[in-house]
């Protein structure tokens, strides 16, 4: 069975009316690590929630498609359903609703109605996936990052990864706000989530989850379009030298160039 | 003469006779109420024909409703007429005494006259007045100093498909030191939406250090215009707990009122609601601190979808002398549609200044970043909406000490969303 593909071509994206991404195109297969950096606000965040189909970004241009069927064209609860999954960097608080009957909600939302999924099968794989990510056992029974902390919230993104089994996962700056030991443990997360069957866009910052998961190839995004890619050295490169190399350097080359 | 002959019971005491002819009078005498915001007048109540007793019809009450195995005693009325009344044996032994009404009249005549109708008035309204006026029969529960029973009374009052008018009435009365949960359920055929105007009243003595648990879930029949009045009266280290749930009924005016009427005593409420389609909820949640050291704990969950419309006025109000109290409300409403409406209204009456007193409302559509989040997971938007729902009612029915309740709110709230997906409105 071929792995799954999730090609970005020439997005363009508006929100609230301004063009944050003028033409971004990207590709991802199963097996490969992607991660995506870039100084904040040149529309990282907003590459990710279009990917998922938040509300608020308009597409104007260009295409997203997952094994050749068209994703834009799907509502967010069906892209989940087709495999893509978003780590979201500010992850809602869901009042009343514990973490366990979410998990298991979406779980059967993937299921047959007539076949939900079993309490006992359910439990064993979410005690197991809580203790890979080293999360309390009773936090299933606690309401939905309600009075998480910033780690505690980031740790449930990826367990909930680890459940729902996705095809092509997209983290959002999982590793802002974190200490080390956290950005340790939840790229812990990740890297025992690799496999041929899931492709990883890692969207970040900074390069230090870097250090744990290993990507196969690294694009710096600016100004709403990738100006560069390369392998992991390149993100050793912006370690080293920093965001404004890449203003100096990349840009003018790019904005020079014919469009 | 136009107004038909009063009917009283067979036999009945004198004093009762002459209050039932008293409270006509008053009925006769007062209007349609007058509330703010439920225009009553415009439902043209008068148009029912109440006025004609409606007789029993027990074969109509599903058996699944006729026996209670949980339950200390099980009460069953249908259309106001008691035709069923068991009590377990450790009840019986212990002295409680659960009698309809009308056998109350006559066996227990002083207890009846003494507290029917003390705490409820009849010149409370036109509709509570023809309550006093017309009753037919009803509930009375005694039980003794000392007796605490395990597990709870339960009453049904079935309204079935002929009856015009039913007006039951409870009294509970909890000697010192006793403890007993009572739970009421007032329904009838959902399919059945012939027009019917259901007055009934609770009333609740406890007496000193009494915990008297009481809830009542309406699940009216979809035709019933109902008033639903109760009133408690706690003396001194007594603890009422209300859980009320407003889920049927076309119109529904319900309330509870307690009386923290010397120090130390206590009371709880707990009051779900969810309106759908074009129901009226108009809701009266009182407590009046008279006692010193009194504490009262209010909050309220309401769900409204369609074109439904409630109003919930909580009231703390605090008097003179009623000094190191605690006073707290707490009112909140998730909005389904944007054609629904909802009113919380809390309010603070303090006539004393050693108190402490918090009251808050509030009332907001469904969290769209919510939903994003959760269809992000892949749960669909009814699947969420109903999620989100769930989240939103479960801390008040959690709060409900009867896990009995609180499954029957559970499932109360569980055919609200299947009708609201019939709807489509999910």
């Amino acid at each position: 069975m071929a792995g799954p593909e999730l090609a970005i071509s020439d997005l363009q994206v508006a929100v609230d009316g301004k063009l944050v991404l003028k033409g971004l195109t990207l590709t991802v297969r199963g097996g490969e690590v992607h991660a995506v950096m870039g100084p904040n606000g040149t529309g990282k965040s907003t590459l990710a929630q279009t990917i998922m189909g938040h509300p608020r970004y308009q597409v104007t241009g260009g295409s997203i498609t997952l094994d050749g069927r068209d994703v834009l064209a799907m509502k967010t609860d069906a892209r989940a359903r087709a495999g893509l999954f978003l780590a979201m960097q500010y992850p809602n608080e869901v009042s009343g609703v514990t973490t366990a009957n979410f998990l298991r909600t979406a779980l059967n939302a993937r299921r047959d109605a007539k076949d939900p999924v079993r309490l006992k099968e359910f439990r064993d794989e979410l005690d197991h996936a809580m203790d890979v990510l080293s999360i309390d056992h009773g936090f299933a029974n606690r309401y939905l990052n309600e009075g998480f902390s910033g780690g505690e919230k980031k740790r449930n993104e990826i367990l909930q990864m680890l459940l729902l089994k996705p095809r092509i996962a997209v983290l959002d700056e999982i590793d802002s706000g974190l200490d080390i030991d956290a950005v340790r443990i939840v790229a812990e997360g990740v890297d025992a989530s690799r496999g041929p069957e899931l492709g990883l866009l890692l969207i970040t910052h900074y390069q230090r989850i870097l250090n744990y998961v290993t990507p196969d190839r690294v694009h710096i995004v600016y100004d709403g379009r990738v100006v560069m890619s390369g392998g992991p050295e390149l993100a050793e490169t912006l370690e080293s030298r920093g965001y404004e190399w890449v203003r100096e350097e990349l840009v003018p080359a790019v904005e020079g160039s014919p469009a | 003469m136009s107004r038909p002959e009063l009917l009283t019971l067979p036999d009945e005491p004198t004093l009762l006779a002459d209050r039932r002819r008293a409270a006509r009078e008053l009925y006769e005498a007062l209007p349609v109420p007058t509330r703010p915001r439920t225009p009553l007048k415009a439902r043209r109540l008068e148009a029912i024909p109440y006025r004609e007793p409606a007789s029993a019809n027990p074969n109509e009450v599903p058996a699944a409703l006729r026996s209670a195995p949980e339950s200390a005693g099980h009460v069953v009325l249908s259309n106001g007429h008691v035709v069923s009344c068991e009590m377990k044996e450790p009840a019986r032994r212990a002295g409680v005494k659960l009698l309809s009404l009308a056998d109350a009249a006559q066996q227990e005549a002083n207890l009846i006259a003494k507290h029917l109708g003390s705490l409820v008035a009849a010149d409370t309204d036109r509709y509570t007045a023809a309550n006093a006026a017309f009753w037919r029969d009803g509930v009375l529960l005694v039980v003794p100093r000392g007796v605490a029973l395990a597990e709870p009374v339960t009453i049904v009052h079935w309204v079935g498909a002929a009856a015009a008018g039913i007006f039951p009435r409870t009294l509970i009365v909890a000697d010192a030191d006793s403890s007993i949960a009572v739970v009421e359920t007032y329904l009838g055929d959902p399919a059945d939406s012939h027009r019917v105007l259901v007055s009934a009243t609770t009333e609740v003595v406890a007496g000193p250090a009494s915990h008297v648990s009481v809830s009542a879930l309406q699940q009216l029949p979809p035709g019933a215009e109902a008033f639903l009045r109760r009133r408690g009266r706690a003396q001194h280290d007594a603890r009422i707990d209300w859980a009320t749930a407003e889920f049927g009924a076309a119109l529904s005016v319900a309330g509870h009122h307690t009386d923290l009427a010397e120090s130390g005593a206590s009371t709880t409420s707990h009051t779900v609601t969810f309106g759908s389609a074009a129901q009226h909820f108009d809701y009266d949640a009182e407590v009046v601190h008279i006692g010193p050291h009194t504490t009262s704990d209010m909050r309220a969950r309401g769900v409204m979808s369609g074109r439904s419309r409630s109003i919930f006025t909580g009231l703390s109000e605090i008097r003179q002398g009623a000094r190191r109290t605690d006073a707290r409300q707490k009112e909140e409403t998730l909005m389904l549609s944007p054609d629904a409406r909802a009113d919380a209204i809390p309010s603070l009456l303090i006539d004393d200044n050693d108190v402490f007193a918090a009251h808050a409302a509030s009332a907001g559509p469904v969290d769209e970043l919510a939903l994003y989040y959760l269809a992000s997971r892949g749960i669909p938007r009814a699947d969420a909406i109903d999620l989100l729902v769930r989240g939103f009612l479960g801390p008040v029915v959690e709060r409900i000490a009867l896990p009995a309740v609180q499954d029957r709110i559970w499932q109360a709230i569980e055919s609200k969303l299947q009708e609201e997906r019939g709807r489509g409105t999910l």
